[in-house]
């Protein structure tokens, strides 16, 4: 089929170049022509030219009017851009649109549908994955990272021993950079302060100047842990400036007094109080970067930063990963070249500290790229998943409008034979098609900014930059760029067949009897947009038996009846709780106030309680083992609990005992009680009765002859329980060794207490944290009170959210394939009346013909299932990542998903097939 | 020779279709059959009929065409469409009833009231 040129681009293009060229070739003419009169009438050449010019006119002027009028005004290139009479074929467009309100309806609601979720889709994908980072030349900035193969999962920040070798022997950054958060105390403030420890030149790496004062002073990195003795200046943020320094203007100079939170703890003078001078403050929209932690991107913020050396860290610890490290490649160079280079020291690192960091390997991730990184695969199902209703949409609408251009064949004809070339019906059906989508697109709009603002409140989870996602100029442009792609997909369909209408049969009056053609498309579509919907329909099964499993899991512990308080006390020099006695019995006195609660069964402290922390890892020697060369499973979950916490968080204890009052402090290098998890007990002594076994804290090398003393004090750690593995991160995270130490034997400020009730926990929130206000109100915040039920309901948050989103978009694109599959054995029986009407009237059971109509609409569909079967278990891999305990090609789901959509379409081609059957043959027969 | 009269707005127009309606022809060509038909009693900036045409090309009354003439040059000739046909014997209906109306004012005869007569 020749498609007819729809836009004139070349007379638009063509005509502008030379307007002015043209114009002046043609004035030339006359004057030349006008002067050769002139000359053959007597005049001579010179005067003959003055003349011809005073006669022709004001030629600048009459040029620029001409030149005006050709290229016409912006209007008018619009105009010239679009063929002629298109005004008429839009209006053509919308009124055929009007005359057929139930096809017309249901075409607009499949392509609102489609386009909208795409729009909205790519709202969040711009959001989140193409959003700009608020620094200049953001694309040579790069995040690296530590990986350590066999010890830990994922990767980690840096330690400092091995960011100052790179920082020292890569030539490739420009900048290598570091910085350190950390707890800091002001004095005079009851909260802490944020601070970030920064290297030389970070705000550089970043491109960013004070708006007030000057940059830290550069600072060489130290050698030793002495802090005392380096440059003690701060920057302040803008936020920091304005409210606790009073936007003063004149801030610079001014001193702060502060402290690290381990102050205290080192037995340092006045707590580690120390002044610093403020030498500048940040520009208010300065961001710290966002990195990779633990597989999601953080949002960090800081109050103070400092010089590097001012932070509390140890460049000879290895393991222990202090530093977020941030680069910005020179000019020229690429990531490869930078990645080449860290590995090479990596692996001098590794040789040198073989003992530590045996595995060490490191990595590198453009900021840029982070988000693709981490979110990249999620989005990428999520769009694939909107792309698949879109293209049912897409088939739907060609189903329709080619049902519709069928019956509208008459007019076609009489329009041909009437002078309109193929090309102009043609290219009148594309017009009717575009306006269609574009309302579509309208439509699409706003349905993709209600879907967006409904998501976006309805995720569970922080993503960065996903509550930013909306409409934008960005968002529109794809949204026409899909519309049109939509009119390329779905109005080729009846424009081939217009193009073909048999004139002189139409004109004739034949109906005809279907043309073979036309059956076979239609089949074909249905049989493409089966496939697809089953696709989506069988990963929503997955996820949501997915889902179904992992509320079945046992999270270990009891979370029914559990209600959680946080506490938070100053920092130790603000507080009159300083040292470890004062602590505990602070503790104590909370657990009594507590339990005297009516309703209350029992109540314990905890650092940490599962699903509402993180992992407290620490790397543990199993006493009685040699070393292991691999270093495997030696992290350890590591969690303070007080006497009674087992027994209130229903843990089970396997073996021996939980901890109790006999588990007292005895001096600093006595033995201190643990009770450790099954997982523990069965990895660090597998054919061993753990009881009375010993850990130590760190990797201690059990044969050498003395304490590696760069480890806190080797504290023989003894196990005096066992006791049942607790899921204290997710529920589909298998639990690491679990460790537990008594309060009693290492008091903690930061508890949280847990409360077991005899029935809604929810209930007893307000006294709860009463009572632990009560027992010292200038002291004790009780920061978030929860029922763990809620931890667990948040641990199964986002599961059920994809699994209602893919649930929802299945259940769309299934209405989609019915209305499609209805509508098409509808439109293809209504063809067959005439046939119908003769085989009833030569006596066939209408059964049979039921039957045999029935088996025509089915075929179709049981081919589409069969190839989206095939499809799912394809692909299955993509979606097998975000299935838990399931197998992505699951038989009960893919049956019972398969079986559903079966029937549903079985109905709606009963519909129209026993309609058909039901004709009358006189009628019908009498009809044509 | 009287002083030459003053062109009436829109009535080049009608007269370039005219002459188009004879033969196509260029620019120059025009002027002069302009001359020739009115004897020289019409006055004119010749350059002016440049945008008359223009405009008329625009809307599809003539197209244009380059061609080389006799002596060689490349020229842009104009030649009448079929809507420029339709276009010029309207005008030159109206016109006539125009001029028929104004001359029967002149001579003091009543006459049916003249439209309004149209400008660009």
């Amino acid at each position: 089929m020749r498609l007819p040129r729809v836009f004139n681009i070349r007379r638009w293009l063509g005509g502008r170049r030379d307007v002015l060229a043209e114009i002046e070739e043609e004035f030339a003419y006359h004057l030349d022509r006008r002067v050769e009169d002139l000359v053959a009438e007597g005049m001579p050449p010179e005067e003959a030219r003055r003349e011809a010019l005073r006669r022709f006119g004001n030629r600048r002027a009459l040029r620029e009017e001409g030149a005006r009028i050709v290229r016409g005004g912006p209007a008018g290139r619009l105009r010239s851009l679009l063929p002629h009479g298109w005004a008429q074929d839009v209006r053509g467009g919308v009124r055929t649109s009007l005359r057929s309100p139930l096809v017309t309806g249901l075409a607009l609601a499949a392509l609102a549908l489609g386009i909208g979720a795409n729009s909205a889709v790519f709202s969040v994908v711009h959001a989140v994955l193409l959003a700009d980072l608020p620094y200049p030349e953001a694309h040579r900035l790069v995040q690296v990272q530590e990986l350590h193969p066999g010890g830990y999962d994922g990767p980690v920040s840096v330690t400092p021993g091995n960011y100052l070798a790179y920082r020292e022997r890569v030539d490739a950054f420009d900048r290598l950079e570091a910085f350190q958060l950390d707890g800091w105390t002001l004095e005079g403030r009851r909260a802490g302060v944020d601070v970030a420890a920064v290297s030389d030149g970070f705000l550089e790496l970043l491109g960013v100047a004070p708006a007030l004062g000057r940059d830290l002073a550069p600072d060489p990195p130290r050698v030793l842990l002495a802090p005392l003795y380096f440059t003690r200046e701060v920057l302040v943020s803008h936020e920091f400036w304005r409210e606790e320094l009073g936007g003063d203007p004149e801030a610079v100079g001014r001193s702060l007094r502060l402290a690290h939170w381990s102050g205290p703890a080192r037995g340092l003078p006045d707590g580690g109080m120390m002044s610093y001078t403020v030498v500048g403050v940040l520009p208010p929209d300065f961001r710290l970067p966002l990195l990779e932690r633990r597989g999601t991107l953080s949002r960090r913020s800081a109050d103070l930063v400092m010089p590097l050396s001012q932070g509390w860290w140890r460049e000879d610890v290895y393991g222990t990963w202090f530093f977020n490290v941030v680069g910005r490649l020179a000019p020229g160079v690429d990531l490869e070249r930078a990645r080449a280079q860290l590995a090479t020291v990596a692996a001098a690192q590794r040789e040198a500290h073989a003992d530590e960091q045996p595995n060490l390997t490191v990595r590198a991730t453009p900021l840029r790229a982070l988000p693709r990184t981490l979110y990249g695969e999620a989005m990428f199902l999520l769009w694939g998943a909107v792309g698949v209703i879109l293209a049912i949409a897409c088939v739907n609408v060609a189903c329709l409008l080619l049902a519709r251009a069928t019956v509208r064949e008459g007019e076609f004809a009489v329009r041909a034979s009437l002078g309109a070339g193929r090309g102009r019906l043609v290219r009148q059906l594309f017009t009717e098609s575009a306006v269609l989508a574009a309302a579509g697109a309208g439509l699409g709009l706003g349905l993709a900014w209600l879907g967006t603002r409904a998501g976006i409140a309805l995720f569970p989870g922080d993503v960065p930059g996903l509550s930013e996602a909306g409409l934008n100029g960005t968002v529109v442009a794809v949204t026409v760029g899909v519309s049109l792609l939509t009119v390329v997909l779905f109005g080729w369909a009846p424009a081939l067949l217009a193009s073909r209408t048999d004139l002189v049969a139409r004109l004739k009056g034949v109906r005809l009897p279907g043309r073979p053609g036309e059956g076979r498309l239609l089949r074909t579509l249905v049989t493409a947009e089966v496939a697809l919907a089953l696709v989506l329909f069988a990963a929503a099964g997955l996820l949501t038996r997915s889902f179904v499993q992992l509320l079945q899991v046992d999270p270990g512990f009891e979370h029914e009846r559990v209600l959680a308080l946080s506490t938070r006390l100053p920092s130790p020099p603000m507080s009159a709780y300083q040292g470890p006695r004062a602590v505990l019995a602070l503790e104590d006195r909370v657990l009594a106030a507590l339990e005297a609660l009516p309703g209350v069964e029992s109540a314990a402290a905890v650092r940490g309680p599962p699903l509402a922390a993180r992992e407290n890892l620490w790397d543990f020697t199993v006493a009685s083992r040699p070393l292991p060369a691999d270093r495997e499973r030696l992290g350890g979950d590591y969690r303070t609990v007080s006497v009674g916490y087992f027994e209130t968080m229903g843990i089970p204890v396997l073996k021996g005992r939980p901890f109790t009052r006999e588990d007292v402090w005895n001096g600093p290098r006595e033995p201190i009680s643990i009770v450790v998890s099954e997982t523990a007990a069965r990895l660090w002594w597998p054919d061993r009765d753990p009881l009375g076994e010993v850990l130590y804290w760190g990797i201690q090398d059990m044969e050498a002859e003395v304490f590696d003393e760069r480890y806190p004090a080797p504290v023989p750690l003894v196990v005096r329980g066992v006791v049942g593995d607790v899921k204290s991160v997710g529920l589909d995270v298998e639990p690491r060794p679990q460790v537990y130490r008594p309060t009693s034997q290492g008091p903690e400020r930061g508890l949280s207490y847990v409360v077991r009730t005899g029935g809604d926990p929810a209930t007893l929130a307000g006294p709860a944290r009463q009572a632990i206000l009560d027992v010292d109100p200038a002291e004790l915040e009780v920061p978030q009170v929860f029922p763990l039920s809620e931890r667990f309901g948040r641990a199964v948050a986002q599961p059920r959210f994809y699994a209602f989103l893919l649930g929802a978009l299945a259940g769309v694109s299934l209405l989609l394939v019915l209305a499609g599959v209805y509508g098409v054995l509808a439109f293809l029986t209504s063809r067959r009346r005439h046939e119908m009407g003769v085989r009833l009237a030569l006596g066939a059971p209408r059964r049979d013909l039921q039957a045999r109509l029935l088996r025509r609409g089915m075929a179709p569909v049981v081919l589409g299932t069969v190839v989206g079967l095939a499809a799912v278990v394809a692909s299955g891999r993509i979606l097998g990542a975000h299935l838990f305990d399931v197998p992505p090609h699951d038989p009960p789901t893919l049956a019972a998903v398969s079986l559903l959509l079966l029937g549903l379409a079985l109905f709606a081609s009963w519909l129209p097939a026993r309609r058909a059957s039901r004709v009358d043959p006189v009628e019908s027969l009498r009809a044509e | 020779m009287a002083e030459p009269l003053e062109m009436l707005k829109g009535t080049l127009d009608l007269l370039v279709l005219r002459i188009l309606s004879e033969d196509s022809s260029h620019g120059y060509a025009i002027t002069r059959r302009l001359e020739e038909l009115t004897e020289g009693a019409l006055s004119l900036d010749e350059g002016s009929m440049y945008p008359a045409l223009y405009r008329m090309e625009k809307r599809g009354w003539i197209r244009s065409e380059w061609r080389r003439t006799e002596t060689g040059r490349r020229a842009k000739v104009y030649e009448l469409t079929a809507e420029g046909r339709r276009r010029l014997a309207e005008e030159a209906r109206y016109w006539a009833g125009f001029s028929r109306a104004v001359e029967r004012v002149l001579e003091g005869a009543a006459g049916p009231r003249p439209r309004e007569a149209h400008t660009e």
